[in-house]
């Protein structure tokens, strides 16, 4: 075992593989900046190189091309207001404001520094208890999957304040545009009404993109007019004093440990773990007032629990050859093809193979933290641009990025549609992230929440029975939920015994 | 009359001419491969290994992979069947969306939109089960008539061609399981890992992956590298299923075009590398012309339409 360490790391430290890592983290944390070019497309244009390639510097290409791609999606959320991948969504939440208030630097020093943590932590417990963990992994059926997803949505009533009607409203109709398309179990066609383009289904990132991104080119575009649009202007990444890394290592802790669980288990994702730990940091963060306004807090939640998801993600894929998203499953595929067969054997027939990729992980990490100040510097001279140029830019980019996904016109056109749409919602003081956030947890959550009325033929009440972890989970999405309110109670009696003999009201 | 059949004949040859013309000229740009899926699964590893290697090598143009999935892959397989039949279009796909799709909803193609070209490679379907699962046919078979409902099966979907397989399976011996459908192989495994599912049809590569059994081969042999699996005619049973992956043009595509790429790939299964290749994936080659293949095709199409008559499966 020693030996097949040593052996993987001569395999990973050879000139080829540290620039296929070097590459594939730059590339990816390119593409993953460019909203509408995601992590898997990232990957999917690396993916003819790999033929290429030996195996150890094919996994750590696309490791590397993961990685980027997961946190160069931060940089565009908090210049632009637009995830450059749907993992970042929750990013959005504090980084644009910070950005807003000229403080664009810091939020990215604090998102870089929170997907390196992230990163290397979720390798450290990838690393220590991979096979432990995955097994645990195997608790997880469909009625515990719904459970975990049920404590996700939760987020949607933390980053919905001002009006909590207005952001449930958007969350539903989130859930209810995943429902168009094919119906998971029946396999009949729902809500196409014979229109057969229909019939995948909206394209999630296409949403994201028209929601956020062209949503936001209509804003601005509405503010440039009347000469009010405040310019996002700074000159690099800047990270904040060690007093306020300090006081948010709990917290950094907290996330990178959500994500990495979430990472493990299969069919969640990079977007449930932003949006979990971001309940998350809403609910216990003394500085939770601030949160949704810029504070770093926001930043850290996010950045941290989607960048651990890329080493948890591993850990079933590895460890048990269950992929546990899209870009792990074009992993393995590569594997195959270089003669490597992922499953349950893989840990005892090709370790050499199992910790290249830990090491490769870890060395994506570290250049990340490196390539992200190049990226930002970069980043921030695409912003000097005039504003009008820059915005036209965004939308031809984001346009050719949703081509991209599945190579369809139709996706244009819901792209723009969503636009509208979005910017509508907008002007009416309606969220769009809760939109989002429905959208990205939906269809895991219709099909999980099926599956288990399946087993249980139609019977609800069984989910709360026979499955302790669903228990457990069902308890603290109760929890999160009605802390609030139980907060709002007690700071009102405090108000009305501070008072001094507070007059009785009848109601 | 006379004079309107000599102009139609003269249009006709000029016709005939001009399209014999392009195709001696072809291909004079880029060719576009359709994979209905996404990529990096073993449809889209064929396409980029095998299929698109082969025509760069024998036309000298490039051969661009173009991955179009959604719908139980009938909006790519849909793209390819309105696209124009030049040559520059084709598709590389599993079964589903031509001999099955097609017969289970309506959708703006039938399978004659597709003109076969060539048969890559075929791996005979698996009744893989759990362990703690009887590991003979016939006690399973016999535990699962004495409990109805006890066991679940998994599929990659409704309507996709494992829950098409083991629809028919129950049918024939009469046993009562529950569907539980998932979206993909990696899914299903992990149902299956984790007792929700105990039953999936599919390639037998899942088998030692993910340290399953195989209880039958829905083929009449068993397979060399499955020995003590026994075949489904050995049982006595007349399912046969199999997932098998083909070169298709759009109907309409002249003759000579799909004759030069039938050329360009018939040699694939004679290269050593190539074989490895699709082994590796759990699946062997089958030689067959064009013809023998278009026949294969209305054979899968007619097998699969008495299934689903036979079953009452309709969807909308």
């Amino acid at each position: 075992m020693d030996q097949a360490i040593l052996e993987a790391f001569a395999q990973t430290t050879s000139w080829m593989c540290l620039l296929c890592i070097f590459v594939g983290t730059l590339w990816g944390i390119i593409v993953g900046a460019l909203p509408g070019l995601g992590s898997v497309l990232a990957i999917t244009i690396c993916l003819p190189f790999t033929y290429a390639l030996d195996p150890a510097s094919a996994i750590a290409l696309l490791l590397g091309c993961y990685c980027g791609s997961v946190y160069g999606g931060c940089i565009s959320a908090i210049l632009i207001n637009t995830p450059g991948t749907p993992q970042s969504a929750a990013t959005c939440f504090d980084g644009f404001p910070m950005a807003q208030q000229g403080k664009a630097d810091l939020a990215l020093g604090w998102a870089t520094g929170s997907s390196v943590f992230g990163g290397l932590l979720s390798c450290i417990v990838l690393i220590v208890c991979g096979p432990q963990l995955a097994k645990f992994a195997l608790n997880f059926g469909p009625v515990e999957t719904f459970a975990l997803i049920l404590m996700a949505l939760t987020c949607i009533a933390s980053i919905s304040k001002g009006s909590m009607p207005a952001g449930l409203l958007s969350g539903v109709l989130g859930l209810f545009l995943v429902t168009v398309g094919m119906d998971p179990v029946s396999g009949n066609m729902r809500f196409t009404f014979g229109y057969f383009k229909l019939s995948g289904g909206f394209e999630l990132i296409a949403v994201v993109v028209g929601v956020f991104a062209l949503t936001e080119v209509f804003a601005r575009a509405a503010e440039f007019l009347n000469n009010k649009a405040p310019q996002v202007a700074y000159s690099g990444m800047r990270f904040a004093p060690w007093h306020e890394w300090k006081i948010r290592i709990g917290l950094l802790l907290k996330s990178s440990i959500i994500g990495s669980v979430v990472g493990i288990l299969p069919g969640t994702g990079a977007a449930t773990a932003a949006f979990i730990s971001y309940a998350e940091a809403k609910r216990s963060s003394p500085r939770s007032a601030g949160m949704g306004q810029g504070e770093p807090d926001g930043l850290v939640a996010s950045e941290a629990a989607n960048n651990a998801v890329t080493g948890g993600a591993l850990v079933p894929s590895l460890a048990l050859g269950l992929p546990g998203d899209a870009v792990t499953a074009v992993m393995l595929a590569t594997l195959v093809l270089h003669g490597i067969t992922p499953g349950v054997r893989l840990m005892i027939d090709n370790p050499v193979a199992v910790y290249s990729a830990f090491i490769a992980l870890i060395i994506a990490n570290i250049l990340m933290f490196f390539q992200g100040f190049a990226v930002a510097k970069f980043f921030a001279r695409f912003l000097r641009i005039p504003e009008p140029l820059l915005m036209g830019m965004v939308v031809i980019l984001c346009l050719l990025g949703t081509y991209g996904i599945r190579n369809s016109a139709f996706d244009l056109v819901v792209t723009l549609v969503f636009g509208i749409f979005g910017y509508i919602l907008r002007v009416f003081g309606m969220p769009v992230a809760p939109l989002v956030i429905g959208m990205v947890l939906g269809t895991q959550l219709e099909l999980s929440l099926r599956q288990g009325l399946l087993l249980s033929d139609g019977n609800f009440w069984a989910f709360f029975n026979g499955h302790p972890i669903a228990l457990a989970l069902f308890a603290m999405t109760a929890v999160l939920l009605c802390l609030p309110l139980i907060r709002y109670g007690l700071e009102r009696r405090r108000a009305a015994l501070g008072q001094a003999a507070p007059p009785e009201v009848e109601e | 009359m006379k004079k309107t059949f000599s102009v139609l004949a003269c249009i006709m040859a000029l016709f005939l001419c001009v399209s014999g013309a392009s195709a001696a000229n072809w291909p004079a740009k880029n060719i576009t491969v359709l994979v209905p899926l996404a990529a990096g699964g073993n449809t889209d590893g064929l396409a980029r290994g095998l299929i698109v290697p082969a025509l760069e090598k024998a036309f000298g143009v490039k051969a661009l992979v173009k991955n179009v999935p959604g719908g139980a892959l009938t909006l790519g397989a849909a793209e390819v069947a309105n696209s124009k039949p030049d040559g520059y279009t084709l598709m590389v796909a599993p079964l589903g969306p031509v001999v099955l799709q097609t017969q289970l909803r309506t959708l703006p193609y039938g399978k004659d939109a597709f003109a076969p070209i060539y048969f890559i490679a075929n791996s005979p379907s698996f009744l893989i089960a759990t362990k703690d699962v009887p590991s003979s046919f016939d006690a399973m078979i016999a535990d699962a008539k004495a409990n109805p409902g006890k066991y679940v099966y998994g599929s990659t979907g409704p309507g996709t061609v494992p829950h098409i397989n083991l629809i028919a399976l129950c049918k024939q011996y009469g046993v009562e399981m529950k569907h539980v459908p998932d979206r993909s192989g990696a899914e299903v495994m992990k149902s299956m890992a984790s007792g929700t599912t105990h039953f999936f049809a599919d390639a037998g590569m899942y088998i030692p992956r993910y340290d399953l059994q195989g209880l039958v081969i829905f083929s009449d042999e068993r397979h060399p590298d499955f020995p003590n699996i026994p075949s489904a005619k050995e049982i006595g049973s007349d399912q046969r299923f199999s997932v098998w992956n083909a070169l298709y043009a759009p109907a309409g595509t002249p003759a000579e075009i799909l004759d030069k790429i039938y050329d360009a790939c018939k040699d694939l299964s004679k290269d050593p590398e190539a074989q490895k290749f699709v082994s590796g994936m759990g699946a062997h080659f089958i030689d067959m012309t064009r013809a023998e293949f278009t026949d294969f095709v209305n054979a899968e199409y007619d097998k699969f339409g008495g299934i689903i008559k036979e079953a009452g499966i309709k969807l909308e």
